[in-house]
């Protein structure tokens, strides 16, 4: 079942609706917690999975915070989900933050690669002009706050994901790892600006290993008795580089029959086609020739993924002699790009045009 | 981190042998590349209208909990979530817990009413004295009835439970 559930409240001319939500399940008990934001006092009303109405309690001039929760019982205990949040009051700022990246991914957090730039849009709404000398500090500026946190690495031995291909050095993403305050400014005017990252800012120094999370937050700044706010939150989710190498075939070496080639393919995008693709003549980027047979790997996952191919028979693709380039490319919502390549030249006895060729892989 | 999906397959030779596309193609970025562009705010900011922070403004980060907010109000037929503070008077019939228990069943507010009426009575308070505007004295005299009453009295607004920080005052005054 699709539940939603959306409140206005009309009071001191000014409205509030908590965006609609998707419950799937209807053991869920929805509440709508209203707490003022001067005295603390706190309001609480079940309200239906789905629908929108006038907050029961009046908002008073300095502020209300709403917060929908849904909880339920299991067998471990009570578990709670805080589904929304909205603040509502007479002077205070309003923000919203929005992140774009190139990757089209739809999931519940923007994802990028650690290379790759990426937009962060900020909309403020009802700061004061700062001409006033008696318009308190919370009215004109709110603070955009930039927290980085690297997710947990492990690398362990696992087997390849494709059978017969043997075992590989895995990088297993774990728990984000506490976040470090990156970077603090103060937004001193209303309207709506990008913010445009060349790259990512997570911790670390290895691009093809470093993952983590960038996260924004919009503050209304503490005033009187009134805490601090948070008035919006956008992530980012950053993964490494790929890697690509080529194991088994030295550049510009002569081979009569060709070696047992290797591709070790580590932290593949979690959205990637990769494949291994071989030429005649010198390597020349942009170039496309024969896909080699199933060598073509699909990532649709959450996460980068680590495996290798192993190809025996590699002269059956070789129909002449000389100059051969053998390259491995890459796929992502960053365009195709090549992870590795080797070149190597071929001597007449290698050459044994057949059918068809295996690989390991298989 | 687990997986929620994992969907890695490797194409067979037919569609294998069409997908490469003829997209421009390019080097990977080296490792000096995809460094040179980590870290690099400065020049963002100062295409923006945001100004510097002198001294770093220091971030609330508790999470809010609305099981750790909330107070439990325990009878025969089950358990629901009150409003920390809701509760101006304890009666014989239900607990009072500030942790939830680990049995019985969640009832929502409206159900455990029902159920436990005859051990609840509710203290109405006005718009005016949930928005800060009308004084809580009047409610003095309430308060200390309730006491006496021998029923679990909670706050109440329209309907819903509340919880008012003044009030409590009040009461810790009276004593």
């Amino acid at each position: 079942m699709k539940t939603s559930f959306s409140v206005t409240s009309l009071v001191l001319s000014f409205s509030s609706v908590l965006a609609a939500y998707a419950l799937a399940d209807e053991d869920w008990t929805v509440s709508l917690v209203q707490r003022q934001l001067e005295t603390g006092n706190e309001h609480k009303a079940v309200v239906s999975a789905e629908g929108q109405g006038l907050s029961v309690a009046p908002v008073p001039e300095g502020g209300s915070e709403f917060l929908l929760w849904a909880v339920r019982q299991t067998d471990e205990g009570l578990e709670e989900t805080l589904v929304d949040t909205e603040m509502v009051g007479a002077y205070l700022p309003t923000g919203k933050l929005e992140i774009q990246t190139g990757d089209p991914y739809d999931g519940p957090i923007p994802r990028t690669r650690i290379d790759q730039g990426f937009t962060v849009t900020y909309e403020v709404a009802g700061l004061l002009s700062e001409s006033g000398s008696d318009v308190p500090l919370a009215a004109r500026q709110v603070l955009l706050d930039h927290d980085v946190a690297a997710y947990e690495v492990e690398t362990t031995q696992t087997s390849s994901l494709l059978s017969g291909a043997g075992t590989v050095l895995e990088d297993i993403y774990g728990e984000l790892l506490p976040a470090e305050n990156f970077d603090q400014r103060m937004v001193v005017s209303n309207g709506n600006r990008n913010l445009v990252f060349p790259g990512s800012n997570i911790p670390g120094t290895n691009v093809f290993q470093d993952a983590g999370m960038e996260t924004f937050r919009l503050f209304a700044l503490p005033d009187g008795e009134i805490a601090q706010l948070q008035l919006d939150e956008a992530k980012v989710q950053v993964w490494p580089l790929s890697q690509g190498s080529i194991v088994g075939i030295e550049d510009e070496a002569r081979y009569t029959t060709m070696p047992e080639v290797t591709i070790q393919l580590a932290n593949l995008y979690p959205d990637s086609t990769t494949w291994v693709q071989i030429y005649p003549g010198d390597p020349n980027p942009g170039n496309e020739g024969i896909t080699l047979t199933e060598s073509m790997i699909v990532v649709e996952d959450v996460v980068p993924r680590t495996t290798r191919l192993v190809f025996r028979e590699l002269q059956n693709q070789l129909d002449a002699e000389g100059r051969w380039t053998l390259e491995v490319l890459t796929e992502t919502p960053f365009g195709i790009e090549i992870l590795d390549t080797a070149f190597f030249d071929v001597e007449k006895e290698t050459i044994t045009v057949r059918g068809s060729f295996q690989s390991l892989s298989e | 981190m687990k997986s929620l999906s994992h969907f890695v397959f490797v194409l067979p030779l037919a569609l294998a042998m069409v997908l490469p596309v003829a997209a421009q193609i390019r080097k990977a970025p080296t490792v000096a590349e995809a460094t040179a562009k980590r870290r690099q705010v400065d020049a963002v900011y100062e295409r923006s209208e945001v100004r510097s922070v002198e001294n770093e403004v220091s971030i609330e980060r508790a999470k809010p909990s609305l099981l750790g907010s909330s107070d439990y109000l325990i009878g025969p037929h089950g358990f629901s979530l009150i409003p920390k503070g809701s509760v101006v008077a304890q009666g014989k019939m239900l607990t009072l817990a500030t942790t939830a228990p680990t049995k019985g069943k969640l009832l929502k507010w409206e159900d455990f009413f029902r159920r436990h009426r005859a051990g609840i009575r509710l203290l109405t308070i006005t718009d005016q004295q949930w928005m800060g505007e009308a004084s809580l004295e009047p409610l003095r005299i309430k308060l200390a009835a309730a006491e006496k009453s021998g029923f679990t009295t909670l706050t109440s607004l329209n309907g819903d439970l509340v919880a008012l920080q003044g009030l409590k005052k009040l009461s810790q005054s009276d004593s």
